[in-house]
């Protein structure tokens, strides 16, 4: 097996350093530098360096954990050096680097020293974030670093300086770092904004994205540059072992349901015991807490073993990323927090618990280990229940096939549109038709019509409603030379206030009264809490005291059963390339006789009592329960998609007097359950289920009250809920959905319920996905009617009160408080 | 799990109509809706607190809410008219956002106003953002009105120190817009409230883009000197909220 690891800084011989074609890009400065490191230069990094050298924008898709970070600093740092030298130092910022977290940019910031520090280079180098300090921000606009390290919401506040222009217009070089994680989500749509601004103010840069990999590459570059045919794509194929293996209980039975995964703590415990040093996978922050807390009860040999998740104190995370790069920890249990990020020290085995849900994902969870030369990864997948069993083995099949998961198709959100105009107007007097065609530049908006987004510029000049006596109330006015202008500077202090994408949660610090921050806690789950309750949080149980000054105040506790905080957006559903290849798995019997023996017998009862899924058709099962009727349907698209398929079937079956009473989804399939017998499901399944029924449902559903706050709140109709500030007992909220039923009633062709109805469509709702399903197998149903339940069903049903309830059952909810309170009462 | 409704098995029957709240205040029964109105049928009188109206018009420059608001508080308290018998309408206070937009008010939004007090005595209490009315308002505009020995104002005396004194004879008072979040068994849910004790009610704003404030705030929790009645309005309903527990901040 051919071993090499082309793009990898690793240790390795002298004679092969000498052998590589370095020696006319790489100073001689650098070449020590390297040499004294025991580093080897890869001829990517060579390509990167003469490309930049060109000015040409580059894509480099290094293999994960790699030191691509380095790789994409080296051709900046080697110009400054050189312009240093030559005492031709201005005080202009060369490299502007984005990164899409704030952790991101303070670890690269930290990393970057060392090169700097070593070599004696005269280069400065800063962060400028939201935690950035007035004073600093101040003399980084007056006198900017070589190199600024930064966020994309910084980078759109500084483009709205009205001397924008001047600050970039000498700039470089522009590394876009993950560049792979914002494309698809509205922080990407306003980073691909500002992008198109930065290339009118900085025109003589070269734009650097910096991705994992993925299927498509091409469709990256289009960020790099309005012409993707001039981007370099640099993507040194790794020839290297990916060593995958599916965990096996020997005595456990693989559970039905759950993630916990519990039933194979004792055998995940041995592996890591086997091992040097682990890296434990897991889907969610609940997830990542309760099997933290699972090994440690397991821990009798005294292993370090380290917490690693997103809402965990920045210093925790710090302490635990370097005890591990010292090689003082036996294994971290992980969230995505470490999909991104910097590079780790020798890990010599990935567990993925749970199912990955892509196939890249999981191809970058496994990067992380075996960096030595000629070692390969070795990845173990740990499914938590027997669904994910086939999961897993789907993922393996298509990593080995090199089938990576595809970026979708998609259009910017118009929310996001809105606010960029704004910032455009706070920079400065614009043209509508020149701004128009610099939208269309980025990506996401480059089918953007121009009667959207002149009713985009009506919104944010005027509102946009049809009502006379509204004209006076302008935010942005034309005037007789053609260019738009603000009309107050308090537009521009809302907007600045108000800027980014992300409103959805709000977090509160968590502390002990005397000690440091825990991390951060979602307000969702705080409001759950009653004193004294107990929950596990950073790896231990702990107590609820108060809030105090918008802070949790906690205390260490000993309790049986702590709750777990809840998290969202930790749920990722299954990519459309994984739920096909799960299909394939089921329908061809040839593969069962390596799946794990439980999960075999398991497939074969289903196979002789009802039918297997296939790829040809959608698998629809009634039985009977006690009282009542089940409907199962095997879509596999993905939890989100089957909620709406949900809500929609059941709408449908409430018209045609099923009686239908609840409804359960995951990531294959959903299961109704009603007090009739749905005797001919087939038609329930027609396309047409997606016209009339779907707009009825969706206007009346909180889901799109929901995605209407985000919408109204990003285009800036209301005010941001700043975390951290406390309401003044004067303040006064508007809830946004009060605005949502009037504006809808009033005015329901208004551009920002457009925007909402588009949002709804791609987010929560999947309606794409549904549609492709619908579409795919209409007339196309096999409908098995059984005496009872089938083998599938019985994972699904067993969800059956583990997921949460949806908002649309508040009422429902509300009566049982009034009639539980009522019962007592009588009861007492 | 999604459920479609509530428990099952639940006899819907044996409990009371959530459309409308019976409550006794003062020794006066009062009935209360989920729009935030509050009928007092012994003398047919029904009390709304805090139209605001024209407030997305009188927002400053910077925001750009949807100007709907006063047409559809107007047909929210038509709506509110027709319910039940009303001989006799008060306002209570804040019927406004703004003086200049009480005076300014269009053609279209008069009459419809002039329409709703057809046969009808309308009191205008007088709030802290409209002082003064335009005089082409029909009915009759006063600091406070009373219902027996109720008293109805806009808000508490501000002169008076103690903020938990309320008058003897009882009082109702609008002002603070009381909103309430609760604690259910999955998620939260807010919106505006009723809160009452022997002395005190607060009214809830009756305007569509009001917005409100927490009932566990300071501002609201140091008027009653009593634990407080909550009932809690959400679409069409009222829900008696009676363990303190269920609320949050």
């Amino acid at each position: 097996m051919k071993s090499q690891n082309l793009g990898v800084i690793t240790k390795m011989s002298k004679t092969e350093s000498e052998n590589s074609p370095d020696s006319s890009y790489l100073p001689t400065q650098f070449q020590d530098w390297f040499a004294s490191k025991g580093w080897g230069v890869y001829p990517y990094q060579l390509s990167l360096i003469s490309h930049l050298k060109e000015g040409n924008s580059c894509l480099l898709i290094p293999p994960t954990g790699s030191g691509k970070t380095l790789s994409g600093f080296l051709p900046s740092l080697i110009e400054l050096s050189k312009q240093a030298s030559e005492n031709r130092t201005e005080p202009f910022l060369h490299t502007l680097y984005i990164s899409p977290l704030k952790a991101l940019a303070v670890d690269v910031h930290r990393n970057l020293q060392t090169p700097i520090a070593e070599m004696g280079l005269e280069i400065s180098c800063e962060t400028r974030t939201g935690d950035t300090g007035q004073t600093k921000r101040n003399r980084q606009k007056t006198a900017p670093p070589n190199i600024l390290l930064t966020t994309p919401e910084s980078v759109e506040l500084m483009l709205a300086w009205p001397e924008a222009a001047f600050y970039f217009s000498k700039l470089s070089a522009v590394i876009i770092d993950e560049i792979h994680t914002v494309i698809g989500n509205k922080r990407g749509d306003l980073l691909s904004l500002s992008l198109a601004s930065l290339r009118v103010c900085a025109p003589n840069a070269a734009f650097v994205g910096l991705s994992a990999t993925v299927a498509n590459p091409s469709q990256l570059a289009c960020w790099l540059s309005p012409n993707p045919d001039l981007v370099a794509i640099i993507n040194p194929k790794i020839d290297k072992k990916i060593d995958i293996e599916i965990y096996h209980p020997n005595k456990n039975d693989i559970p039905f349901a759950g993630h916990s995964a519990n039933y194979a703590v004792g055998d995940i415990y041995q592996m890591i015991s086997a091992h040097k040093t682990s890296l434990i996978f897991v889907n969610t922050r609940a997830q990542a807490e309760l099997l933290f807390q699972s090994l440690w009860r397991e821990n009798k040999d005294n292993l370090h073993i380290g917490l690693h998740h997103g809402s965990l104190d920045a210093s925790q995370r710090r302490n635990v990323e370097k005890a591990m790069a010292e090689g003082v920890l036996d294994a971290v249990v992980a969230t995505s927090s470490l999909d991104l990020g910097i590079d780790w020290a020798d890990i010599d085995l990935v567990i993925q618990v749970g199912a990955a849900k892509g196939a890249s994902r999981l191809i970058q969870r496994i990067g992380r280990s075996g960096h030595r030369l000629g070692v390969p990864s070795k990845a173990i997948i740990v499914p938590a229940n027997r669904f994910e069993v086939i999961e897993a083995f789907a993922a393996r099949l298509n990593v080995s096939q090199g089938r990576l998961d595809r970026l979708e198709e998609y259009s910017g959100s118009l929310d996001v549109l809105a606010q960029y105009i704004v910032g455009r107007a706070v920079a400065g007097p614009f043209n509508a038709d020149a701004l128009y065609q610099q939208i269309c530049t980025a990506p996401p908006y480059s089918s953007l019509e121009r009667d959207i987004f002149n009713q985009v510029l009506e919104f944010v000049s005027t509102g946009g409603y049809a009502l006379e006596h509204y004209e006076q109330f302008r935010r942005i006015v034309k005037g007789i030379d053609g260019l738009y202008r603000l009309t107050s500077r308090r537009v521009a202090t809302r907007w600045r206030m108000n800027i980014g994408t992300i409103v959805e949660t709000t977090t509160l610090k968590i502390r002990f009264a005397r000690g440091p921050a825990l991390g951060e806690i979602e307000e969702y789950f705080v409001q759950s809490l009653r004193v004294g309750d107990s929950f596990v949080f950073a790896g231990r149980i702990v107590a609820f005291v108060e809030i105090r000054k918008m802070q949790v105040i906690v205390e260490p506790t000993i309790a049986k059963e702590p709750k777990v905080p809840t998290y969202t957006g930790g749920r990722l559903p299954l990519t459309a390339d994984m739920s096909e290849t799960v299909r394939h798995i089921l329908q061809s019997t040839d593969i069962h006789p390596s799946l794990p023996e439980p999960v075999r017998e398991w497939l074969e009862i289903q196979q002789i009592y009802s039918k297997l899924p296939d790829t040809d058709s959608l698998l629809v099962e009634t039985f009977q329960r006690g009282e009542q009727h089940y409907l199962v349907a095997y879509g596999f698209e993905g939890r989100n998609a089957h909620q709406t398929l949900g809500m929609l079937l059941t709408r449908r079956m409430e018209r045609t007097s099923l009686k239908p009473l609840g409804f359960v989804a995951t990531d294959y399939a959903i299961a109704i359950w009603s007090l009739e017998k749905a005797n001919q499901p087939a038609p329930l399944f027609n396309p047409d289920i997606l016209g009339d029924e779907l707009e009825e449902w969706m206007a009346e559903s909180t889901m799109l009250k929901r995605s209407f706050r985000q919408v109204a709140t990003i285009s800036g109709l209301i005010d941001k809920n700043i975390p951290g500030t406390e309401k003044t007992g004067k303040q006064v909220t508007i809830n946004s959905d009060l605005i949502y039923d009037v504006l809808r009633k009033y005015q329901p062709d208004h551009i920002l319920l457009e925007a909402t109805r588009q949002d709804s469509a791609r987010g929560l709702t999947d309606i794409r996905r549904l549609s492709d399903l619908l579409i795919r197998f209409e007339n196309k149903i096999t409908h098995v009617d059984l005496p009872r339940i089938s083998a599938l069903a019985i994972p699904l049903l067993l969800e059956v009160g583990r997921e949460s309830v949806m908002s649309s059952a508040v009422e429902a909810m509300l009566e049982e408080l009034e009639y539980d309170l009522i019962n007592e009462i009588k009861e007492i | 799990m999604n459920l479609l409704t509530p428990k099952a098995g639940l006899n819907l029957a044996s409990n009371r109509d959530l459309d409308k709240a019976e409550i006794t205040f003062c020794n006066q029964l009062f009935w209360l809706y989920a729009d935030g109105s509050c009928y007092h049928s012994n003398s047919q009188t029904l009390i709304v607190a805090d139209l605001h109206l024209e407030k997305a018009c009188s927002q400053s420059s910077a925001t750009l809410l949807p100007g709907y608001d006063t047409i559809e508080t107007l047909e929210l308290l038509g709506s509110a008219l027709n319910r039940n018998p009303v001989s006799h309408c008060i306002l209570l206070g804040d019927s406004f956002h703004t003086i200049t937009a009480a005076h300014s008010l269009a053609e279209t939004y008069k009459k419809q106003l002039q329409q709703l007090t057809v046969g009808r005595e309308f009191t205008w209490v007088l709030g802290n953002h409209d002082p003064l009315l335009p005089d082409f308002l029909n009915g009759t505009q006063s600091l406070s009105s009373s219902i027996g020995k109720i008293e109805l104002r806009h808000q508490i005396d501000q002169n008076e120190p103690n903020t938990m004194l309320a008058p003897p004879g009882g009082q109702i008072i609008a002002h603070y817009h009381p909103k309430a979040k609760l604690r259910l068994r999955a998620g939260t849910a807010s919106g505006k409230c009723f809160i009452f004790d022997t002395y005190r009610m607060i009214l809830p704003a009756f305007g569509v883009f009001t917005g409100g404030l927490n009932i566990r705030d300071k501002t609201i929790s140091s008027l009653f000197s009593q634990p407080p009645e909550i009932y809690f309005c959400h679409r069409t309903k009222l829900y008696h909220i009676r363990d303190v527990a269920n609320l949050c901040r």
